[in-house]
Parts: C-alpha cells; structure tokens; sequence
C-alpha cells in the first residue's frame, strides 16, 4: 500500500518524508550509542578482601597474614610507592608484580597506604594489582 | 493525487511521531539511567577501572561524598550509626533471604574519588564491624 501512494506521489511530498526517515534513522542510532555505552555509566565493583579489612583497626605484620603473599605494597604520601619495603618506580612495579605473583600460590597482595592518599590512587593500585593477576588484594593497615 | 498526497502526509506524520517516540525514550534513559542502575540517588564521583568484578544489584550503598559525610542509602549517617544500621540492615536481609547462597547482602562503597584513604578505611572498617563481609568498592569501567 504505501509502495502504490510513492509511485504517484510528488517529488514535494517525498523531501520531508524522506528527512523524516533519517531522522528516525539518527534517534535509532542515539539509542543504540546509549545502550552500548551503559557499562561505562553504570557502577560497577571490585572487591575487597574479605578476610584482612576487619582488621584494620589493628596493624599486623606481613608475615603474620600470609607467608605465601609475595607482593606487598605501601603507597607513601609523597607519592612513592614502596614494592616489599623498597622504593619503585611505576616501570619496575609493572615488570616486578607479574613475576612476583607468578611465584605465588594464591596469588594474593597486599596493599597499605598512607591515611592522606588520595582513594582514586588506591582504586588504581588495586586496579592495577587485578589487572597483573593478584587473584585477593588485601587490605591493611601497615604495620610497624 | 491529492489523495496521494494525504496519504504521504499520513506516512510523514506517522515516521515524525516514530521519530518522537525515539527522542521521548533517548531522553528518557539519559535522565534515568543513573537511577536505573543505582541503589540511591547520593551523587559521587566514583573512580574508575580496568577490572570489574561485582554486579551491584541489590546491594547496600555506603556513599562517601566529597566532604567526608557518610550516607547509608540516602541518609546520612555517623560511622557509629552506620555499624548499628548495617546490622540491622543484614539481619532484615537474612530474615527475607534465609535461601541466599552467600548469606549476606552485598555493600558497595561509593567514595568519591577525592576523599582521602582514612575516611574510606574508617567506613569499611565500619562496616566490617557491623557484620559484613562481603564488600566492593564502586568503580566505573574505564574507556
């Protein structure tokens, strides 16, 4: 039916249907982008250790946590950051962490800092920790 | 012809109201997707990541918000208060769920990016006191 109505229609009456439809193309197109880009406007998770944030309250020693935990790391104020109680550099912490995970059976780290940094940097830390392969990232308070 | 171009006209009406309806739903789920998605309407900054690991329906908002004010949902709480009413929280939880696998509701903690670690280690230390052990931290997934 609407195939007869085109062929004895006019070239006028054509223009804005035809507009029309492009624009209903360009909306359906916005809501495809929209759907698409729902997983990076929706929150999501990473999660904690459940074991380790309980207590926090109390500083423990590494070596009382865990002694298969292979990476341990202090994020300083000063921005330094400290891989098993050594300063690094963002280049050595990225060839180091894989390696020392590697060696690791549970593949777990641990991770500190300093009550003044910044919570995006730590969410990157354990980003990043997740991203090499830590399977726990554990969250603690330094001990002394 | 004339009866040609009526129905043109029709057609035209019916694509603009199709067009419309498009923009009506576009609009719609820009304004609404946030609320959609989250369970409260406290608006942070969450950080964002690489790894996503916790789908974040139905669980306990903790939101922290720029000027360190803690809020349980939409209201906002003291860290003692925030132990008391996450028990409360997961007892009700438990009572409604007594199937749930992993026994507990899941809380996400939604810090602003800006905040400092202590302020987020004190809410998670709360609310570790207040019986949870399942928790993650809000992250939005990086581009």
């Amino acid at each position: 039916m609407p195939k007869r109505r085109l062929e004895h229609g006019s070239v006028e009456a054509e223009v804005p249907a035809a507009g029309l439809i492009s624009l209903t193309d360009v909306m359906g197109s916005l809501v495809k982008v929209f759907v698409l880009t729902i997983p990076f406007i929706v929150e999501s998770g990473i999660f904690i250790s459940r074991s380790m944030a309980a207590k926090l309250n109390r500083p423990i020693q590494q070596k009382q946590v865990k002694t298969d935990v292979k990476v341990s790391i202090h994020m300083r104020a000063d921005g330094i950051i400290e891989l098993n109680k050594k300063p690094v550099t963002q280049e050595q912490l990225e060839d180091l962490v894989p390696k020392l995970l590697a060696r690791s059976i549970e593949k777990n780290a641990l991770l500190s800092a300093d009550p003044e940094v910044v919570y995006e940097n730590v969410v990157q830390m354990i980003d990043f920790l997740k991203s090499k392969g830590a399977g726990d990232v554990l969250i603690m308070k330094r001990g002394g | 012809m004339a009866k040609a171009k009526g129905g043109e006209g029709e057609v035209a009406q019916a694509v603009f109201n199709l067009a419309n309806i498009f923009a009506f739903i576009f609009i719609t789920l820009i304004i609404a997707s946030k609320q959609m998605f989250q369970s409260t309407s406290v608006e942070v900054e969450v950080p964002k990541a690489r790894v996503i690991e916790a789908d974040l329906e139905q669980s306990l908002a903790v939101s922290i918000k720029k000027d360190k004010t803690v809020y349980l949902k939409d209201k906002q709480v003291s860290l003692q208060e925030l132990v008391q009413l996450i028990k409360s929280a997961q007892e009700e939880y438990k009572a409604k769920n007594p199937d749930a696998e992993l026994g507990e509701q899941l809380v996400v903690i939604r810090a602003d990016k800006s905040v400092d670690w202590q302020t987020v280690l004190n809410t998670i230390d709360a609310v570790k006191r207040g019986g949870s052990k399942r928790i993650t931290l809000a992250v939005v997934k990086k581009t």
